[in-house]
């Protein structure tokens, strides 16, 4: 794989993970534009780096989605519940051709008919919605071309050009309305628009706009092009097209019809409400749909806010031109250019006179025939989720979405650097075996006073051990920072997850992720992942109910999947909650019985938090029917195995009726691992901390035998207890010190305690632990090996293994 | 010269360049009712007109060609 093609690689997993987080985002608030500019950002990237490479599926589709984001963008289309599932079924397939390439650096070919397929849904959703909006405008049978708003320049067309061009229409002569807005930068590309537009084949008339109100003469940029061009053209279309072809997005055609250019000015007898307009007052605003009117109204409700805060004079002053500028462009993007100059009237008199009294009068004026009537509009309050007029079942499917809220907002991209993951696991070798090397100084400094004699030398070796000490301690800290990752890098798939879930399972469920800035290290977060997805659906599956149960039971009809994170010390926290049904001990224990996993005088000793835990036993699953979700008993105690792996615990709680809780602990970093060391037989093991509880000294008379195998108890427990000599088939028998008392170390393993015999306890020292290798790998007993300051080296125990 | 500067009065010769935009704001921006001859002028770059409509500037010759006039006079006899 090139280089390219990996960078190409990581960055579209990235992107796409994005979409689905923004799209996630966008159906909590519907028709956001911060929300949807950065969606189309994403895919526009994403169009734009799959089109470096021959993946003509993929840039197609992915181009077909930014066409109809453009489209929801700039508002020609509605946003609706199929629309985001359009873009991630598009997403998805643009996902496995990315797995695809980075398996085998390529795609297979017979990707073509679902990705024509995918680009057509996509553009399905375009064009219906212009259909919807075409219906709405009372159109003209005749010519398609009057769905389009009619140019308002048209108007001030001379009439003597509209008669000639209406005689060559009617002898069936093409004929088009044309509007080209240059780049504002063109100038400095060698554009000269105006040269461009005097060379417009079949050229009959033109006239020049500014895009805005003329700025003071000391203020202007002639080099930045703030005009329009209007014309209107006798040639075919394709003649118009090729003369500017090098500027397609700036150039808009519009086919003239012969009744348009018989009655431009709106005097006509046949009904063209939009046309009235021109000749009426002060914004024409008829031809908006519902949607546009409401954002002018938005937006001039807040000029006026502007315009009504109090300021000093050249506050004010800059106000002014900013309330004028805005308002001149909605006039303009309206194409009333009549409006459009009153604005400019009233800005220059507010501006003479400092008061915004002009400006708001204008407003008042507008905004009478801005506001929508709460009478005339066809369906009040749905503007949001407009799609819901045309169809019933999708407003119910919008129900029954999840609703998902971010309690954290995710922060800005920050600068970063990308690399990959080996060389900064080198960097973390490196300095811990820096780390243990530089424990074996103190050792020397000790030689060196003891042996030889030299106590200054000796000082001296110690000052310096404390400078290197410091910085060593400093590096680590610093590579540990690098490999820690915020959780939010896997919650951020959940809330997709949970949507799809709930949906296919006709549950309402609101995911609530707290926390998501608590970062651990990069390992630990990675092998979060399938657990909590796991956890996630068992939660949905089993734990919440359907609607209608919840409502028989009086709980809010949607449930709450409340996922956190926090740190404890040097532990991660995190906590999936859900209100849902919880676990019934019965259940548990009948199921349990029935599988073979517990005896019956097991099961009536087991408490009823005791009797829940046994979820996480290998084989368990209460499910009564397989579902694709979860149920095919390989669930919790992979969960749990999983966990276990990097040195977590789980924990898990249960109310019935309420609800159920899942603690997973979790260590920040996996890199140093805390150990008590032991001593027994002279020999001295390594005992990680996680699982030490105490350490006690037991006289031997204290220890009895109960089946053939001692114990003791502490503190009214039952304890086993286990010879560590005996354990390890050293045939030795455990020392006791002076008072004969037993040295014993207790552990927790699972559930249980065991008391560990072992001949003395030492000091407990952080260490690095490192994997056995080669021949030494299969060695069960011995979790790893760690370096020790003096040289020597520690052997790590696997207490389950030992034990 | 495309464009000659006299102390009130401006003439527009042939085809007024881009880089000809600059000079002639700052001139207009000194002037009262400058006097703009464009009787000789056979193409204007935007730049310039951008400048004219901008100074509201009063053309007391309008160009020759045709063309080129209908386009100006939409721009700057309004």
């Amino acid at each position: 794989m090139s280089p390219l093609l990996a960078q190409f690689q990581a960055e579209a997993s990235e992107v796409l993970e994005g979409i689905a987080l923004k799209l996630m985002q966008l159906e909590k608030q519907p028709g956001d534009p911060s929300l949807m500019n950065e969606l189309f950002r994403l895919v526009h990237t994403l169009k734009g780096n799959s089109g470096l490479f021959d993946f003509p599926e993929m840039t197609k589709v992915l181009h077909a989605a930014e066409d109809l984001m453009d489209s929801v963008r700039t508002g020609a289309t509605s946003q609706s519940q199929n629309f985001t599932d359009q873009i991630l079924d598009a997403m998805d397939f643009v996902g496995e051709l990315c797995r695809e390439i980075e398996a085998h650096g390529a795609y297979a070919p017979n990707h073509t008919a679902k990705s024509a397929q995918l680009a057509q849904a996509l553009r399905a959703l375009i064009s219906t919605d212009d259909e919807a909006d075409s219906n709405a405008t009372p159109a003209n049978s005749e010519a398609d071309s009057l769905a389009n708003p009619i140019p308002a320049e048209l108007a001030h067309v001379p009439r003597a050009v509209l008669d000639a061009a209406r005689l060559q229409v009617a002898e069936g002569a093409p004929c088009f309305w044309l509007t080209y807005k240059p780049d504002e930068a063109c100038f400095f590309q060698g554009d000269d628009p105006l040269f461009r537009v005097r060379q417009t084949p079949g050229h009959l008339w033109g006239k020049i706009v500014p895009t805005a109100p003329w700025p003071d003469l000391s203020a202007l940029d002639p080099f930045h092009c703030a005009l329009a061009f209007h014309s209107i053209a006798l040639a075919p279309l394709e003649e118009l097209a090729e003369h500017f072809q090098y500027m397609p997005d700036q150039v808009e055609f519009l086919a003239l019809s012969e009744a348009w250019l018989a009655h431009p000015e709106g005097q006509s007898i046949t009904p063209q409400p939009g046309l009235e307009l021109y000749s009426t007052s002060q914004v024409q605003t008829e031809g908006l749909s519902l949607e546009n009117s409401q954002y002018l109204a938005q937006l001039f409700h807040s000029q006026r806010q502007i315009l009504n805060l109090a300021g000093d004079a050249d506050t004010q002053r800059k106000r002014f031109q900013a309330v004028a500028d805005v308002l001149s462009k909605c006039c303009q993007s309206l194409g009333d250019t009549r409006a459009q100059s009153r604005v400019v009237e009233a800005c220059d008199e507010a501006l003479s006179s400092g008061s915004a009294a002009p400006l708001l009068a204008w407003l008042n004026d507008a905004n009478a025939i801005v506001v929508p009537k709460a009478g005339e509009a066809p369906t009040p309050g749905v503007v949001e989720s407009s799609p819901s007029e045309t169809s019933p079942l999708k407003a119910q499917d919008r129900s029954e979405e999840p609703s998902i809220v971010t309690a954290t907002t995710a922060s800005g991209p920050a600068k970063s650097l990308k690399v990959d993951q080996a060389k900064i696991d080198r960097l973390m070798n490196l300095i811990g075996e820096l780390v243990v090397s530089k424990n074996a100084i103190p050792y020397l400094a000790q030689r060196a006073e003891n042996q030889f004699g030299v106590r200054e030398l000796s000082r001296e070796i110690k000052t310096q051990y404390s400078v290197i000490n410091r910085i060593a301690e400093e590096m680590q800290d610093a590579i540990m920072q690098i490999r820690m990752l915020p959780v939010s890098f896997i919650f951020q798939r959940f809330p997709r997850l949970v949507r799809d879930i709930s949906r296919k399972l006709g549950k309402e469920v609101s995911l609530v992720l707290v926390g998501e800035d608590t970062e651990a290290d990069k390992n630990i977060i990675e092998s979060l992942a399938d657990p909590l997805i796991h956890i996630i659906r068992n939660s949905l599956d089993h734990g919440l109910e359907t609607p209608e149960v919840r409502k028989a039971q009086g709980k809010a009809a949607s449930g709450t999947l409340t996922i956190s994170a926090t740190q404890e010390a040097d532990r991660v926290l995190i906590e999936i909650t859900d209100d849902g049904k919880g676990i019934n001990p019965e259940v548990i224990k009948r199921k349990a019985y029935e599988k073979g996993l517990v005896d019956e005088e097991a099961l009536a000793r087991l408490t009823d938090l005791d009797a829940i835990q046994l979820i996480f036993a290998a084989g368990f699953s209460t499910a009564e029917t397989v579902s694709d979700l979860s149920g095919r008993g390989v669930g919790m105690d992979v969960v749990r195995s999983a966990v276990e792996r990097v040195n977590g615990t789980i924990q898990l709680e249960s109310e019935v009726g309420k609800g159920t809780r899942l603690r997973i602990s979790l260590p920040l970093s996996m890199a140093v691992t805390q150990v008590m060391i032991v001593e027994s037989d002279s020999q001295i093991f390594g005992i990680p901390m996680d699982h030490v509880v105490e350490t006690v000294r037991i006289p031997r008379a204290a220890i009895r035998t109960i089946k053939h195998s001692p114990t003791t108890i502490l503190r009214g427990r039952v304890v086993p207890l286990k010879s560590l000599n005996g354990l390890l088939q050293i045939a030795a028998a455990p020392k006791a010190n002076e008072q004969d008392e037993l040295a014993v170390l207790v552990v927790r393993l699972g559930t249980g305690v065991v008391g560990l015999i072992v001949d003395d306890f030492c000091e407990t020292v952080d260490v690095i632990q490192k994997p056995l290798l080669g021949i030494l790998s299969g060695l069960n007993v011995y979790s790893g090996s760690a370096l020790m300051g003096d040289g020597s080296v520690l052997m790590v125990l696997n207490l389950k293994e030992v034990i | 010269m495309p464009i000659e500067y006299r102390k009130n009065q401006v003439q527009f010769r042939d085809i007024a360049t881009v880089e000809e935009a600059e000079q002639l704001l700052g001139w207009l921006q000194n002037r009262k009712s400058p006097r703009i001859d464009l009787s000789q002028c056979t193409h204007m770059h935007p730049a310039n007109l951008q400048v004219l409509m901008a100074a509201k500037a009063k053309i007391t010759t309008w160009p020759a060609d045709e063309g080129l006039r209908a386009w100006l006079q939409s721009a700057l006899s309004a």
